[in-house]
């Protein structure tokens, strides 16, 4: 359903003129109803390619193909119409959402958008939408900050869901979260693949949430895909030193040392990354 | 609202409108001035001139017999109206061009940006002056002279704030759903916009008013018949000395209205986040107040009994029914009660709880690092033996004698920890020199980088000379460590070390510090959310609800055999590395967030899955679970016993 061709892309510098290539020659694919896990390290350029998959960003160079339709080709009317396909969850809960709208006008305010329905059935469709992400009718009433993260975050799957998208993009939708409340989010995000069969592109620096969620893992640094395959393989029998890296360092509950000694991979700093990148 | 506002016992929206009575006042006025002025403001009665107040002309009469009460009225109404037109002028344009500036950037950003500084920049009497001069005066043009220069304060505070807010998560998700720039800007960028600029405009009232009335005192401002109060000022000149009555109210007037709108912006511009303005026009509906707090029940008993002591000198810390709350209401709202803990040389302990458990505060408040106006009770030990000390009830002094020498922190937030101002070198060699081991400038800095080296800082002499926000995440929370190291402690108490790192160099801080207890057999006590990462380090864990200690033990215990149903439910919320791909992970149902003295039972008892009615009362104590050193507030005991997992639909409950 998503095909990304060896997509490149970046963002214009401090003066606006040379641009930092931060996705290089990335090439990803997510079927129906799948959940694809994209796991890296912060600066690897994994938010970069989640705006460039969901049209915030244009890539420099590579195809983004959504149901076979070049999605930066698109103008006009014909954007607008395929906006409601492609969705994005994102990682902050706290700054996505509004701070002067309720809960509810920031539901309806999609529908607006695309002139869906009148104002009753919008009602009836804000209704249902908070409900499919378990959450009260009475939190609509509410602005963002007497909500809890949890909340916030259910919010914001809610709006993203008000047009009914076959995909979501999830750009660390639960690293702000509690771990527990992680979890309920994460179920969710499980319960609407299978109510729905609504396709996944979940993001996340932890291969711990991925493995248990995804159908494909990604496993991205500097820019590029290291590896990628299905779950099993990929946590099970990493080819790429990088995976391996990653998978002894994942915290987990088993006792006993994972691993011992220093993992293989120096701290590097990106040189020139933005705050609020990665 | 804050204490603040409450001084003189009035709200804020009663003072707000108070420091804006005589604006509000005059307002008034102007607009019934037909009805309230006992004359015609332009009729003369030549007969009657310079007559001193009386009860016939209130306020006397001017060289002309105008009656002057009237003519101060009339005149608000004009000075008042050119002043309203300006501002609704120059604030609309300002705010529309300053919004599309900050929206769109780039080159049109710069044109515009260059054009309101050229216009901030022009003396702003000269541009009226000159538009005067060409138009002839008259309201009309007074309005359009004052308004060609007025904008641009506003424009340039819009675009700062929209160019704020462009990059803003919450407007990449508009455009995301569909949302043309139109409404991106109406709806969302306008109203933010606009919130600063009402707050300016409220101090830029006094401005105009005074640009009004120098500009009739010149002659270019309102032709004579009509009253204006700086055309009643230049009348009455002249008379200053022989009929004070012509100048002074005027005078007075403007003086007045000025104030007003300079005290109204001050009170605006210092309210809270909100745009003040706004609340002020159209009040938001309030939450009621949340339920008045549980007085803290008086002699709470010990949540724990002191566990079996042995090896007494082993010991680093003792805590023993520790307490922190905040005054609130006249009582105190505990949000840590009766917690005991204790580390032994060598050993790590870990504090898991989620947000709110109270996991901070129970680490850190016997150091004295809490907020200043917490409430703590307890005691606290520092070392056994002879050495052994107590931290509560110390002076500041006394603590700096301790922290930073037999104690190290280490803070979540590494970038808000260090001085950005200062290089790293200069951190550490601060922190040499408190702990007493400085000596001459280059002998502190050997001690400095052998610092760093212990953190695991591979060049230390580079690294020292660098400032906190060049350095990465992993690194400068390195650099807390070997501040925290500079005292040789016998304890580090690390608060959320790893939290806002990448795996690999959490794992990699993790192991540092585990090498860190091996090598220097320091007791550490490290504070965390998620029980994964900890579980890589610890000796034994204590989890907290609530601001209470559910469930103590070692580690392997309470994760291999956890006995109080949060801790179960805690782990299961932990990704499982052999789950297959879309296994549901089990959830408890609700929300943490309760207080300790929330209910007089078990704070847990409405989200657990085996409650019982007793634990609606009966508040649980640690008692002994499978072992003795395993301990668990749970009535239940539930111990090995499954138990039924969570729905996987849970509902989020307020």
């Amino acid at each position: 359903m998503l095909e990304v061709e060896r997509l490149t892309a970046g963002y214009a510098g401090p003066l606006g003129r040379d641009r930092v290539t931060v996705v290089k020659d990335v090439s990803i694919r997510v079927g129906e109803g799948e959940i694809v896990g994209l796991v890296g390290e912060s600066g690897c350029g994994k938010t970069t390619l989640a705006r460039v998959i969901t049209g915030l960003s244009r890539p420099s160079a590579g195809v983004v193909r959504f149901a076979g339709v070049d999605v930066h080709a698109l103008r006009g009317r014909a954007l607008r119409a395929h906006r409601r396909h492609i969705q994005m969850v994102f990682q902050d809960p706290y700054l996505t959402l509004s701070p002067r709208q309720t809960v509810r006008q920031a539901l309806v305010e999609p529908l607006r958008i695309h002139r869906i329905g009148d104002t009753r059935s919008r009602s009836a469709r804000v209704d249902e939408l908070l409900d499919l992400v378990g959450l009260d009718p009475g939190v609509g009433e509410r602005r963002p900050r007497q909500l809890s993260g949890g909340q916030r975050q259910r919010v914001a799957i809610a709006r993203a869901l008000s047009l009914g998208p076959r995909l979501l993009v999830c750009d660390e939708p639960v690293t702000a979260l509690d771990v527990s409340v992680q979890a309920k989010v994460l179920n969710l995000l499980c319960d609407l693949r299978d109510r729905l069969g609504l396709a996944c592109l979940f993001i996340a620096h932890d291969l711990s949430v991925v493995r248990q969620l995804a159908d494909r893992i990604a496993v991205m640094r500097d820019g590029r895909i290291v590896e990628q395959g299905p779950t099993q393989d990929v946590t099970a029998g990493p080819r790429h030193p990088y995976t391996r890296a990653l998978l002894a360092a994942t915290p987990t509950i088993d006792l006993g040392p994972v691993a011992s000694g220093v993992h293989p991979i120096g701290e590097h700093v990106p040189a020139s990354r933005p705050p609020g990148q990665g | 609202m804050t204490q603040g506002h409450r001084r003189w016992g009035l709200p804020a929206t009663v003072r707000t409108t108070l420091v804006a009575l005589p604006l509000i006042v005059f307002a008034i006025a102007g607009v019934l001035a037909p009805v309230l002025a006992p004359a015609d403001p332009t009729a003369n009665d030549l007969a009657a001139g310079l007559l001193p107040p009386s009860a016939d002309h209130l306020l006397g009469t001017d060289q002309l017999g105008r009656d002057q009460l009237s003519r101060i009225l009339y005149g608000a109404r004009i000075s008042l109206a050119v002043t309203a037109a300006v501002l609704a002028i120059s604030l609309a344009a300002g705010v529309v061009i300053g919004t599309v500036a900050g929206y769109l950037g780039g080159r049109v950003d710069r044109v515009i940006s260059r054009l309101i500084d050229m216009a901030v920049s022009l003396p702003g009497m000269l541009v009226a002056l000159a538009v005067i001069g060409v138009r002839g005066p008259g309201v009309e043009n007074l309005v359009i002279a004052l308004s060609l220069w007025a904008w641009a304060p506003y424009a340039r505070i819009a675009r700062a704030r929209v160019a704020g807010l462009r990059g803003s998560p919450h407007l990449d998700a508009l455009r995301l759903l569909g949302a043309g720039p139109v409404r991106v800007i109406g709806r969302h960028l306008l109203p933010p916009a606009l919130a600063p600029c009402l707050v300016y405009a409220s101090t830029d009232v006094g401005a105009i008013v005074l640009s009004v009335a120098t500009l009739s005192f010149l002659g270019l401002g309102i032709p004579p018949p009509h009253a204006e109060w700086g055309q009643m000022l230049i009348e009455g000149r002249p008379y200053l000395a022989s009929a004070w009555w012509l100048a002074y109210p005027p005078g007075i007037a403007i003086t007045a209205v000025v104030f007003a709108g300079n005290l109204l912006g001050e009170r605006l511009a210092g309210g809270d986040e909100r745009p003040s303005i706004l609340r002020w026009v159209r009040p938001a509906r309030r939450p009621r107040h949340s339920i008045a707090p549980r007085p803290a029940p008086a002699g709470s008993p010990a949540t724990s009994a002191a566990p079996a002591a042995s090896a007494e000198d082993d010991v680093v810390l003792r805590v023993r029914d520790l307490s922190a709350g905040y005054p609130h209401g006249g009582g105190l709202r505990r949000v840590v009660a009766g917690v005991s803990y204790e580390v032994r040389r060598g050993r790590v302990l870990a504090i898991v709880g989620e947000t709110g458990s109270g996991k901070t505060t129970s680490a850190l408040a016997p150091f004295g690092l809490v907020d200043p106006g917490a409430v703590v009770t307890g005691s606290a030990t520092l070392g056994g033996g002879a050495g052994a000390l107590e931290l509560m009830g110390r002076t500041p002094p006394e603590r700096h004698r301790v922290n930073g020498r037999r104690v190290g922190v280490v803070f979540q937030d590494s970038l808000a920890a260090l001085n950005p101002l200062r290089t790293v070198g200069a951190h550490v060699d601060e922190a040499v020199r408190n702990a007493g081991r400085g000596g001459r400038r280059a002998a502190t800095r050997r001690v400095s980088e052998e610092l760093l080296r212990l953190a695991g800082l591979p060049d230390p002499a580079v690294i020292a000379r660098e400032f906190p926000h060049q350095l990465s995440g992993g690194m400068r929370q390195r650099v807390q460590i070997a501040i925290a190291l500079a005292g040789e402690p016998e304890l580090l108490v690390a608060d959320e070390p790893t939290s806002a790192l990448d795996v690999t160099v959490q794992a990699q801080l993790l192991d540092l510090l585990g090498r860190l207890r091996d090598e220097l057999a320091m007791a550490m006590v490290v504070v965390s959310h998620d029980v994964a990462v900890i579980s890589r380090l610890a000796d034994s864990v204590a989890v907290m609800y609530a601001g209470r200690i559910v469930e103590t033990g070692p580690l392997a215990t309470v994760i291999g055999n956890p006995d109080h149903p949060y801790t179960r439910g805690l782990l299961d919320a932990v990704p499982r590395p052999g789950a297959a791909p879309g296994t549901r992970f089990r959830t408890m149902p609700g929300r943490s967030g309760a207080g300790p003295d929330d209910t007089g039972g078990c704070a847990f008892a409405p989200r657990c899955p085996i409650a019982v009615a007793a634990c609606a009362d009966d508040r649980p104590v640690l008692e002994a679970a499978s072992t003795v050193a395993h301990r668990s507030a749970c009535l239940r005991h539930p111990g090995g016993t499954a138990l039924q997992p969570g729905t996987a639909r849970e509902r989020d409950r307020l």
